[in-house]
């Protein structure tokens, strides 16, 4: 009896190694009609907020894709809690189980670096909209093969801030406050710094604060002795409004600046816009477009989800359309093809700006400078 | 006579773990288990070794603490920097890693244990949250940006042995004479002092013991996911790891391991329904804790095999 119960057991066993082996080979065969894509982003916890509006962007993306071009795409969507852990959990299900042909996230830098450790031996194409860590698509000194992002990297847009205070704005002497726990905010810091050295740039003061730090006054005060010309805030835009206020309340009207996680600031519940006079951010994002692409996507979100996209929700759209282009360049859904034809992208017209890639795989595009006037974002030339 | 029962049994635990361990590399070999799952058993090989580790202190020792995560942090960290900048092997780097942990338990034990209850859990909570802002702010484990670049060399073979290595020392040590020490402690904490039991050094040898084995489990993380940001082991996963002991019962070592796995299975089981997630495992929790003490709960587990078969007056 007990035999027969194993011999049972051996034969289901060996019918799913049969299954699982075919089901390979059909997905091998999938045409450039219908590709699977998988989604793995913080869709519960402290950063849902943005999982959410990337999960939504895909969303629609997808909508918009299919009805214009009649193709059958889908996506698999799973939550990681801006986890490395669970991000690998997911990554290794959308490969194994859900057979997608490529990755259009994760949303975070940690889950990022960690899915893409994952990834190397498979080659699933990875497309992040908005890992910034430069970290993610490096593999020790060279680049993935299957590893690209949407979003500039912390150095670029560190740098290029650092060389807009010599050329444009002419700041001489600046005031730095960071987030320490954020690796965005270390990142963009820490590039600034690096080039500012180049750019004959002086900082006078550099300090760090910790993540759901409510009162700044204590880094105010010292802002104010350190005789700074200008004060870098590479932060996102709900602790910016914060530190903003407080510099504003303690009679500090330097000019202020950071990056492109500053897009959003006029959005916050119960903002002063005249604290935001004088203040300037880089983004490769406006949401405030008059025409062209990214007010096509900010449209079609806002009519979709009754509220206005952050930049997040503007790059995964823009994921899935250059990761489209790049499936029917190689006119394959093979992930080698995929990851040459990416490499050699060039990117005309996206929500987030044309580009195209270096050799790391990071988006070379130009970025627009912001300011804020009478409680309006305005485009400086 | 005594020794040779003792002898036969450690020998049908590693047939049992020899034979689990072949049937798991045949079905991972075939495919059968996909490398999904493959990587979820090996997570739920590294919650078991912290669960098993944690039971030690907070089930047999009876002091509750919630600072876990932080000598898992300790020993991920250290066996990390330790394959990234000298490159040494990775046993080795999981053993000094594991050492690591067990001196800061053993550092941190010393003033700590003189406290009490929730005095001592809440002081073990201020203490994960040092050891996280330390990792936060030091520039070699680079802060919030996360230290990359550790080798992937975590296999299932590693974790599943040295799994079975924790299950195994923990079980001796809470059957052996240190172990009915511990075990008094926690029943009375002046009575046992009164018996002629040192209560200061069993106290910190299992406080120590049991962060080590958290530190091997953080060499094992760290060596399988390759980045380490210190927001993972804040008291979030010092909770969860918690859980685990308290929902396997404390002072229950089949509990530990069976609550273990299912904590780790369910949350991935429940990835697709994103934000109703954590809503449908906060209810699985609350229905666990409910069916354990009532009369099927009771019934079923008396039927799971147990460590304590001999010894019951050991369990809960």
């Amino acid at each position: 009896m007990k035999f027969k119960n194993l011999l049972t057991c051996v034969a289901v066993a060996s019918m799913m190694v049969g299954c699982s082996n075919s089901g390979t080979k059909s997905s091998a065969n999938g045409t450039v009609k219908a590709p699977k894509f998988g989604f793995i982003g913080p869709l519960t916890g402290d950063a849902s907020q943005y999982g959410t509006a990337v999960k939504n962007a895909l969303k629609l993306a997808i909508k918009e894709y299919n009805k214009a071009h009649g193709t059958k795409i889908t996506a698999v969507y799973y939550d990681d809690k801006a986890d490395a852990t669970e991000a690998v959990n997911a990554y290794n299900k959308l490969v194994d189980e859900d057979k997608v042909t490529a990755i259009l996230s994760p949303v975070t830098t940690a889950s990022c670096l960690a899915v893409a450790s994952a990834a190397k031996t498979k080659g699933t194409p990875i497309l992040t909209p908005s890992g910034t860590g430069d970290k993610i698509t490096m593999d020790g000194d060279k680049a993935y093969s299957n590893v690209f992002r949407i979003c500039t990297n912390d150095s670029y847009a560190g740098t290029y801030l650092a060389k807009l205070c010599k050329t444009k704005f002419h700041y001489k002497k600046v005031a730095i406050l960071y987030n320490k726990e954020l690796d965005y905010s270390t990142g963009l810091n820490n590039a600034f710094i690096k080039e500012a050295k180049n750019q004959n740039v002086k900082v006078k003061y550099n300090g760090a604060y910790n993540a759901n730090t409510k009162d700044f006054s204590t880094f105010i005060s010292k802002i104010k002795a350190s005789g700074a010309d200008s004060v870098y805030l590479p932060d996102y835009y709900e602790t910016v409004v914060t530190i903003t206020k407080q510099l504003r309340d303690a009679g500090i009207n330097l000019p202020l600046f950071g990056g492109d996680g500053w897009d959003g600031v006029l959005g916050v519940k119960g903002v002063n816009a005249k604290n935001f006079e004088n203040t300037y951010y880089v983004s490769g994002f406006d949401k405030d477009a008059t025409t062209g692409p990214a007010k096509k996507f900010v449209d079609a979100y806002t009519k979709e989800y009754g509220s206005t996209p952050n930049m997040f929700a503007a790059m995964e759209y823009d994921a899935l359309n250059v990761m489209m282009e790049a499936i029917n360049n190689a006119k394959s859904t093979d992930s080698t093809k995929i990851c040459n034809a990416l490499a050699k992208i060039k990117v005309t017209s996206a929500a987030c700006g044309a580009f195209t890639y270096n050799k790391y795989h990071n988006p070379i595009k130009d970025m627009a400078i912001v300011t804020v006037k009478k409680g309006k974002y305005v485009t400086v030339k | 006579m005594m020794k040779k029962k003792l002898v036969r049994q450690i020998i049908m635990q590693v047939v049992i773990y020899v034979v689990a361990f072949i049937i798991f590399q045949v079905l991972m070999g075939t495919g059968v288990i996909n490398s999904f799952w493959q990587g979820i058993f090996l997570l739920c090989g590294i919650n078991i070794i912290l669960a098993v580790s944690l039971n030690l202190a907070t089930g047999y020792l009876g002091q509750l603490t919630l600072g876990h995560a932080g000598f898992m942090s300790v020993g991920a960290y250290t066996s990390a920097l330790l394959s990234i900048h000298l490159g040494l092997p990775f046993p080795i780097t999981l053993i000094i890693g594991a050492l690591a942990a067990g001196v800061v338990g053993l550092l941190i034990g010393i003033p700590i244990l003189r406290l009490k209850g929730d005095y001592l859990c809440i002081i073990t909570l201020a203490f994960n949250e040092i050891i996280r802002v330390i990792m936060v702010n030091l520039n070699i484990t680079n802060g919030a940006k996360g230290l990359i670049g550790t080798p992937n060399e975590t296999t299932f073979g590693w974790v599943f042995w040295l799994m079975a290595l924790t299950i195994f020392v923990v079980y001796s040590i809470v059957h052996s004479r240190h172990g009915r020490a511990i075990i008094a402690i926690r029943e009375d904490d002046t009575a046992s002092e009164l018996s002629g039991i040192n209560n200061v050094y069993y106290k910190i040898l299992a406080f120590a013991i049991s962060a080590l084995f958290a530190g091997l489990a953080g060499g094992l993380y760290s060596h399988y996911i390759g980045v380490l940001v210190p927001k993972y082991f804040d008291y979030n996963k010092s909770v969860e790891i918690l859980v685990m002991v308290v929902l396997g019962g404390m002072g229950n070592l089949t509990g530990s391991i069976i609550a273990a796995v299912a904590l780790t299975i369910i949350p991935s089981l429940l990835m697709s329904f994103s934000q109703y997630r954590m809503l449908i495992y906060a209810i699985v929790l609350i229905a666990a804790m409910l069916l354990k003490h009532s009369d099927a709960g009771i019934a079923l587990r008396a039927k799971l095999p147990s460590f304590h078969r001999k010894n019951p007056e050991v369990s809960e």
